[in-house]
């Protein structure tokens, strides 16, 4: 088992989605019912990987979720994140990003760590604002682990 | 089919590497990629050997620090398979970014060997209980070498159409991803393009009827950013084999 979940709560016009696990061909998106619903809320968090079979139900169900006015993605993992770039319409267009990790890199100690950028704080329509003094556990500084080029082209699309 | 997609240096190079192949070479590599010299002696070993198809990993790479295997028969153990590459991984000190990428191939190969190598007709990703025919099984290792560490894939069909799967893959840069996804009976049709986005190396090696077998480089000890920037070096041998 891939251990997917998909975790739902409402409160009020607010959808709140939750998916855990491994996004692939066992991965059971329900239908979902989007009556009285303005917003839905996606925590991908949790998501630990999505293969090619994973982002063709990923989209199949996003799709679905056209009909409210917002979507917003949290805690978008790198592992989405490259899907986001790779793939046109991985996100409806109703989608906006409020938060997503950035991995950092010490070429002295090869330390990763996995950093949360935050809409408004670390990014916005206007481009990235990347967090500063980021060291490893001796003192070394981390750099941003990715072609930023690419990484972050999502913010321009 | 969308207007003509801008591409980008990268792109550019495995395309080249993918059309070098396509008109019937048996191997693109960049001299700037860190394993031209060793990617090119697979191509000696591999044409040296009386038998490919019952080759170890050793016979076709040389000897090899630490080799972890594994075999699966049925899509019911793949998470299993695939939670012991991660630790296999770990125990080899990979670094997070690389242990995502390794996995992520692990999964497309795996998946792709299960549902398209033994089965003529397409297959609906939906059968949970799916399991291969035959005596054995499709094989994966994971072994590590100084500074760089190899996934292979084995299966003992051999079914592979070496033409019809870098085609597949270079229509997938041609025309974009999203245009690309099969909705229809069958895989996404987008898994062999996710493994080429991924390594530094890929080496194909089928005997028709006997054997396909996908071996996926990466470097270690490198930044993920680093990893990404290095051209990629693409790689077929196909041999048939009567015994």
């Amino acid at each position: 088992m891939s251990g997917f979940r998909l975790n739902k709560s409402q409160e009020g016009d607010l959808l709140k989605i939750s998916i855990d696990g491994h996004i692939d061909e066992e991965s059971a998106f329900e239908e979902m019912t989007l009556d009285g619903i303005s917003t839905i809320q996606i925590d991908l968090e949790k998501v630990s990987a999505i293969n090619s079979v994973g982002i063709r139900e990923w989209i199949k169900w996003s799709k679905s979720l056209a009909g409210v006015s917002a979507i917003e993605i949290l805690h978008c993992p790198k592992v989405v994140v490259d899907q986001v770039n790779m793939v046109a319409g991985f996100l409806p267009p109703n989608a906006k990003v409020q938060s997503f990790y950035v991995p950092y890199y010490s070429e002295d100690s090869g330390e990763e760590e996995m950093v949360l950028f935050k809409r408004g704080e670390h990014f916005d329509e206007n481009g990235v604002n990347p967090p500063e003094g980021l060291k490893d556990s001796d003192g070394n500084e981390m750099e941003i682990d990715v072609i930023e080029a690419k990484y972050f082209k999502f913010l321009n699309g | 089919m969308s207007a003509a997609k801008k591409l980008d240096p990268f792109e550019s190079q495995i395309m080249a590497a993918l059309n070098e192949l396509l008109s019937g070479k048996d191997h693109y590599c960049d001299p700037l990629n860190p394993f031209y010299d060793l990617d090119l002696e697979f191509l000696v070993r591999a044409n040296s050997l009386p038998i490919f198809s019952k080759a170890t990993i050793e016979d076709l790479f040389g000897p090899r620090e630490e080799v972890k295997s594994f075999e699966i028969w049925k899509l019911s153990d793949k998470q299993n398979l695939l939670d012991q590459v991660q630790v296999a991984a770990t125990n080899f000190g990979m670094n997070n970014t690389l242990i995502e990428d390794l996995l992520a191939c692990a999964d497309e190969l795996i998946t792709n060997s299960l549902f398209n190598a033994p089965f003529a007709q397409k297959v609906d990703r939906g059968i949970k209980e799916l399991q291969i025919p035959g005596s054995e099984p499709i094989r994966m290792e994971i072994s590590r070498g100084q500074n760089e560490v190899l996934l292979s894939c084995t299966d003992p069909f051999g079914t592979l159409e070496l033409e019809a799967y870098f085609r597949k893959i270079l229509s997938c840069y041609e025309n974009g991803i999203a245009d690309s996804i099969n909705y229809g009976p069958g895989g996404s049709g987008i898994g062999s393009f996710m493994v080429v986005e991924r390594v530094s190396s890929l080496i194909v090696g089928l005997v028709p009827g006997k054997r396909t077998s996908f071996f996926c480089r990466f470097p270690t000890r490198m930044s993920s950013r680093k990893r990404k920037l290095v051209p990629k070096n693409l790689l077929a041998f196909q041999r048939k084999e009567s015994t």
